[in-house]
């Protein structure tokens, strides 16, 4: 048995990113329709390191270059044909492997 | 749409200063990074690490397919290679997140890079100071943060990870093996619904389109009438003698065989496609006379292939004998040699007299540990020449024969020669 992976014509695979963290996230609760934040994403200056906020969290991480790049693939179900598409590449990650810091404050008002 | 509404910049801002973070220090873009809603959210997507090689596959566009049946082990295939999949786990969660900005893209243009070098050279007491006066500042100012929402499209704990192998070409030999081709007499009896077109094949044999066609070239496999069939080992000798008598008939020299005249000569006797076949699988280009390019007979491929005739009856044969009949039988000024017979015949050098069987590598089983069993049944001591034919099979770039030796083998010196017997005697 054969399942074609198909890639898009050349050049036009985009490039998407991955941000590893330790652990996973488990939200509170998810909307039922419509995008539930995360955290937000910054970055330094400086160092160019990123830093995500994370609810009561401060992670730092920084930009890794994977040592193999990995294809994002998509199953795709057609007439009861299942094939793979390549959807992106991803060639860069965002590692945050650091504990994460609390934040503390005594601030009253939810954020 | 609401959602987005609701995070502005001073609710960034204001996660910034809670965090003890300086907004100075960070570059003017903020991605917020969400799980999109239900409806959005992608859970058939996988990840798959790719080598050097395939990565540049998937740039140029080309085509990669997963091959396997049910009960086998999928493989990947570009068009002349062939990968193993393992499924990876990590503890980390990896979040994909389509179109997120890395720090260069982020607003970090050549003044602030500029800056911050020079803020470098501050010491860290001053640099502290000053970036909390900025900050004060900066919330004053208010200038709009920017602001871009990011989709985390899937979550992922699992990664597949490819590494190149050797193509699985066993099961062509068994698909192919029920309808043996013995000649045009006997094709009543070949059972037509187990012919098998090229793309019947490459759909069933997990191998890159080139590995798979080596193979076919390798194994003798003809296309007759769109199929790939088998010569069964008797109709083989009947083509190929008829091949070799046309040497004497016409009295060519062994590199100087027409193919013209040979294919002009036995049209009648042998199928054309079949005829055409063996003469590229026995012979090779020699010599271009007038315009006129000749052949010759590849030497070593006819003496082993004579020698598995008359070896094909069962049992041992005096290999004084043998060796006198083998140089009878091949054609005048080709050249028989004990060399040739590894991998088809084993020779017993102390016995009285000393004999030769019969003993080929395809008749072996295929599982490694089975076939190490019957090498050792056969045969108590192996050197490694002698038993190289037989396991080439499983060498790979990393585990060569004489790592495989080492692995599933006893080595001991006989005579200052290394050999190999079994792990486990009786």
């Amino acid at each position: 048995m054969q399942i074609f992976v198909k890639c898009e014509s050349e050049g036009s695979v985009p490039e998407w990113a991955l941000v590893e963290l330790q652990g996973l996230i488990q939200m509170k609760e998810e909307k039922r329709n419509g995008p539930t934040v995360v955290g937000d994403l910054h970055y330094f200056n400086r160092s160019r390191h990123p830093v995500l906020v994370l609810g009561h969290h401060v992670l730092n991480g920084k930009e890794v270059k994977l040592e193999q790049a990995m294809a994002v693939m998509e199953k795709v179900n057609e007439e009861d044909k299942v094939s793979y598409r390549v959807k992106a590449i991803v060639k860069k990650k965002l590692l945050f492997k650091s504990r994460p810091k609390p934040i503390i404050s005594n601030v009253s008002e939810r954020v | 749409m609401e959602t987005r509404e609701e995070r502005t910049s001073d609710d960034v801002r204001k996660v910034i200063k809670t965090a003890k973070l300086h907004e100075s220090e960070l570059t003017e873009t903020t991605q917020v990074l969400q799980f999109p809603g239900p409806d959005q959210q992608n859970h058939n997507l996988r990840l798959m690490l790719l080598d050097d090689n395939l990565l540049k596959e998937i740039e140029a566009g080309n085509q990669l397919i997963f091959k396997g049946d049910t009960d086998e082990n999928a493989v990947l295939c570009t068009s002349n290679k062939t990968y193993d999949i393992k499924e990876a786990e990590t503890s980390n969660s990896l979040l994909l997140v389509p179109d997120l900005l890395f720090a260069a893209s982020t607003g970090l243009d050549e003044t602030n890079a500029n800056n911050s070098m020079e803020a470098d050279s501050d010491s860290s007491f001053e640099r502290s100071n000053t970036s909390l006066n900025q900050s004060a500042e900066c919330d004053e100012e208010k200038t709009p943060r920017n602001i871009v929402f990011k989709d985390i499209l899937d979550t992922f704990f699992t990664y597949y990870e490819l590494k190149p192998c050797k193509p699985r070409l066993s099961k062509l030999r068994k698909l192919l093996e029920p309808t043996k081709y013995r000649g045009s007499e006997l094709e009543y009896s070949v059972d037509k619904s187990k012919l098998l077109t090229y793309d019947a094949i490459f759909d069933q044999v997990q191998s890159s389109r080139e590995e798979l066609d080596e193979e076919l070239v390798k194994i003798q496999a003809i296309k007759i009438d769109e199929h790939y069939r088998l010569l069964e080992f008797d109709y083989e000798f009947r083509v190929l003698s008829y091949l070799l008598d046309l040497i004497d008939e016409n009295s060519w020299s062994l590199d100087k065989i027409s193919k013209e005249v040979t294919l002009e000569s036995l049209k009648d006797l042998v199928p054309e496609c079949i005829l055409n076949a063996m003469f590229m699988f026995y012979s090779e280009e020699s010599v271009i006379e007038d315009g006129v390019q000749y052949y010759r007979y590849k030497e070593n491929k006819v003496c082993r292939f004579l020698a598995r005739v008359l070896l094909k009856s069962a049992g041992k044969f005096n290999l004084v004998e043998f060796l006198q009949a083998w140089r009878d039988s091949v054609p005048e000024g080709m050249a028989t040699d004990e060399s040739l017979l590894a991998g088809i015949a084993l020779v017993d050098k102390t016995s009285t007299p000393q004999v030769v069987w019969g003993f080929s590598e395809n008749d072996l089983p295929e599982d490694i540990n089975q076939r190490f069993k019957v090498l050792f049944q056969t045969k108590a001591k192996w050197t490694v020449s002698e038993i190289s034919p037989y396991i080439e099979l499983y060498a790979t770039e990393k585990l060569n024969v004489n790592a495989l030796l080492t692995k599933h083998a006893r080595a001991s010196t006989q005579d200052g020669v290394r050999v190999f017997s079994a792990k486990h005697m009786k």
